[in-house]
Formats: structure tokens, sequence, C-alpha cells
């Protein structure tokens, strides 16, 4: 039996360890799995393993950083479709691995944004690299969804005047020039933009600017 | 020219590498050995680079070490066996020519694969003729076939949940005096434009260890003066079957016993372990 403790994660004493990052294996060929799920294990990861990919589709997806190993040939769904169809989970790089070299197919799936494409045998030492990019990605992923998250959030607290006001501030309007569009006077004008600034907690009009642009609330992402 | 067109032409050549594949198959065929030895050669180069790492570790982490080096150790006698395996089902010995009762032949091979089809939930129906006509060959070889039959229907039915896992083995006489016997499952059937890629397996690893693949089998019953195809059900999943002369009808046939039986298949090589 293993260690429960990877050689290379430290652990601290008396608190709670956080739940651990997540690699997910699909592959059907059992040294393949059994493999990767002990040198994941090893490194410090929690493998999820599975001999199809209807399996691995029937899970929930993770809540940590986590990336996908997973081969081409699979028997129920090709690993180029089974690409497509966790394309939208960005927080899920993914790991291509595969018994045969296949130059066309290679492309295809870097193209669509795959970590790495590896042959069979593969250095460990090549795997172990992927991997923790595609848990940088992952963690970036993750960490950009959470932001938007919360801009998303603050941006919902706003009345619709607070609304109107932070679309016509971020275009480049004085606020004599909002309180013309708006029909309001320049007093009304700071006070609502006053309460918008706080409840965006946006410390600078750049910073206000740059938390509109990834709500799409720029004047050029308007329709 | 299809995979199907050339066992066609190709059935009763004879000499080692030709009796099994057209000359531009091997190809195909070194590929796959490639394939399935390069899977448990990849479990050994992470099993063994998993090892260092644990030994390199501090303080260095033996338990692991040795659960890497017991896992690589299996890896290799994986890859040995599909070696060993291969090459008695490729290597050109002689088998006895008797005649052969298919209803007989089919349940050797259910009792071979018994455990596994219990295992995976398999529900069995057997409609076997009586009085069905025996035919030429090796029986061991016709047991081969049926037992590739048998796999690939419980693969093909391993993710069924919504229906029971029917699994029908049937023998007939058909109206040309041939043997037919097919085996129809419940499963998730194969796409008509791709069939002939079924065919082009010369051994499987799937469920229930290592056997002959699909152009193996093929060629076994072509080379009994009979043929071997599969049909889409109906409801869900999908038919195979095959057709043998009966024996007295093949005897014509025959011009001589090298023809009729083909390379060999250890009894070793596909029972599973």
């Amino acid at each position: 039996m293993i260690a429960r403790r990877s050689p290379v994660t430290p652990v601290h004493a008396g608190k709670p360890s956080p739940p651990l990052p997540v690699v997910y294996v699909v592959d059907d060929d059992v040294s393949v799995r059994e493999s990767l799920e002990l040198m994941i294990r090893c490194e410090g990861w929690q493998p999820e393993i599975f001999g199809t990919a209807g399996e691995f589709l029937a899970r929930p997806r993770a809540r940590v950083p986590n990336c996908l190993v997973l081969d081409v040939g699979l028997p129920d769904l090709n690993g180029l479709e089974l690409q497509k169809h966790v394309a939208e989970r960005t927080d899920m790089p993914i790991i291509f691995i595969t018994g045969h070299g296949d130059v066309p197919m290679t492309v295809q799936a870097m193209k669509a944004g795959a970590v790495e494409f590896l042959i069979k045998p593969f250095r460990h030492e090549v795997l172990l690299r992927a991997l923790r990019h595609a848990m940088d990605r992952s963690q970036a992923a993750l960490g950009h969804e959470a932001e938007m998250q919360v801009f998303r959030e603050r941006y919902a607290s706003l009345t619709p005047r607070e609304c109107e006001v932070l679309k016509l501030v971020v275009s480049g309007l004085l606020n004599k020039q909002v309180g013309w569009e708006l029909g309001i006077s320049e007093i009304t004008v700071k006070a609502h933009r006053g309460s918008m600034m706080r409840k965006m907690k946006a410390d600078s009009l750049a910073d206000l600017v740059r938390m509109a642009g990834k709500l799409g609330l720029n004047p050029a992402s308007k329709a | 020219m299809s995979s199907a067109a050339n066992y066609l032409t190709h059935a009763g050549m004879h000499g080692e590498i030709a009796t099994l594949a057209k000359v531009t198959d091997l190809g195909t065929l070194t590929a796959s050995i490639a394939h399935e030895v390069n899977q448990p050669l990849s479990g050994i180069v992470t099993n063994a680079g998993t090892c260092l790492r644990m030994l390199a570790a501090n303080p260095p982490n033996v338990e692991g070490a040795r659960a890497a080096a017991r896992l690589a150790v299996r890896d290799g006698n994986r890859a040995s066996e599909v070696i060993t395996r291969l090459r008695a089902l490729f290597t050109n010995q002689y088998a006895d020519a008797e005649a052969v009762d298919l209803n007989e032949a089919a349940r050797e091979a259910i009792a071979t694969f018994w455990s596994t089809l219990q295992r995976n939930r398999v529900i069995l129906r057997l409609k076997l003729a009586d009085g069905l006509p025996l035919v030429m060959g090796d029986h061991v070889q016709f047991e081969q076939v049926i037992l590739n039959l048998i796999r690939n229907a419980c693969d093909a039915m391993s993710s069924v949940e919504d229906h029971p896992r029917m699994l029908v083995i049937r023998t007939e006489q058909d109206s040309e005096g041939s043997v037919r016997l097919s085996v129809q499952d419940a499963g998730t059937g194969f796409d008509p434009q791709a069939a002939d890629r079924l065919f082009e397996k010369f051994y499987t690893t799937k469920i229930g260890g290592m056997g002959i693949g699909l152009a193996v089998s093929r060629s076994i019953i072509e080379r009994h003066h009979g043929r071997l195809w599969a049909t889409l059900n109906e409801g869900p999943g999908a038919t195979f079957s095959f057709s043998i002369p009966a024996a007295s009808e093949s005897l014509m046939h025959a011009t001589s016993i090298r023809e009729l039986t083909a390379p060999p298949v250890a009894e070793a090589a596909w029972r599973n372990l």
C-alpha cells in the first residue's frame, strides 16, 4: 500500500487539508490506467480513473483545479469527439495520449486547445510537465471564473440608473455630459456615480473600465 | 479494395504469413501488434518513473516505490503474454480435420466463458437445432470463432443498462444445406459504413482476456469454405453469423486436408486466465 502522503507535498499538522486537485484519466487499457493512477497519487493529486468516455461524462464537474488525460482511441467515443463535448470546460485542460502516432489528429487536437499530445510509451517527466502546466491553466481559468462571478454580482446590485451612469462613464463622458444624456443634473450624476463606484468596488475609473470590459459593457462591445 | 474482398480472393492461400493476411495487410497487423504492446510498455515506463521519484523523495517513499515496481513487473508479464499469444496464434502448424458438431463447439465456448458472462450480467438464450449436420474441420478453431463472437457480443453490451443484456446463440441448417451459427446481442451495434473495419481486428484484448479477432475468425471460416458476416438487428444490437457447408458437401470441395485446416491456435493462447 502506498503512503497516504506524497513525498513532494508538505503536510501542515493540525490543519484540515484542502481538497486535492483532480486528474481525470480515461483509457481503455488497464496497464495505462493503473500506472497513471499511482503516478498521479504520488504527485499529491487525486486521480479519477475511467475505462470509457461514458463513465467519465457521467461524473459531475470538479470545483478544484483539474485536468484530463485522455486516450484518443476509446471504445465508445473517439477522444477528439469527447474534446468537443467538454470544450466549454476551460478549467479542465486536456492531455491526449495515444498508441498511434497520427499527425493530422495531433494537429486537430492541439488546435482545439489540448495542452499536449503524447505517444505511448511517453517519458515520465514529459507527462509530469504537461500535468503541471495543465493544472496551472486550470487554476487560472477557475480564478478567472471566480472573478467574473464577483463582478456579475456587483453589477446586478446596481439600480437601473446606476447602470446607465456606469455605461456612459466608461465610454469617456464627463459628469455633465452624462447629465445631458440622461436629462438629469450634474449633481445627481455625481451621486449616482459615487454609489455605483462603491457597489462595483472600483478603486478608480481605470479599474471600472477594466471590470466593464470583462462584463462586456464597453462601448466597443455594445451591439 | 476492401478487406472483405481481400479475404474472398485470398482464402485458401498457403504459406505462413499469407494464410492469415494479404501481404499489404501486414502493415495493419504490425501496427495492431505495436499498439497492443505499447500499452503495457507505457505502463512500465510510467511505473519505473514513479518508482524513481519515490526513491528520490526526502525521505524516500519506499512503499510507494515498491508498489510502482510491482506494477511494472505485472505490466512486463502482460507484454510478454501478448507476444506469446500472438506467436501461438500465427504459427504455422496443422490441426486435424474431423467431423464436428457445432452445437458441441458452442457449448464448449460457452462453458469457457461462463464466469465472464455471469460477471457481466449477460442473459444467455440457446436455440440449438436438433439433428444439426456435422461439419468437417478443427473443433478448436470453431470454438475459438464462437468464443470471439460471444466475447464481442458481451463487450457490445457492457454499457447497456436500460434493457436486458440478452445474448442469443442459434444454430440451424439453412436452405443451401449449410450449417449456420449466429450470435445475437442487444448491445450498441455498429456503424454500417465502418463494417469493413470490424473485420480488420486480428485479436481482441477486451472482456475475458485475449483472443482471436474477427479477421482471424473470418479467415478460419473461409478456409472451411464458409462465410462470416454481420447484420444489425431490428431492435438494439447486432448479429454475427457464420455458415459452413455440411460435412458430406465440404469433402467434395476440399482438395486436401491442408487446405481445409488453418494455422492453429494452441489452447493456452486463448483461454483466459
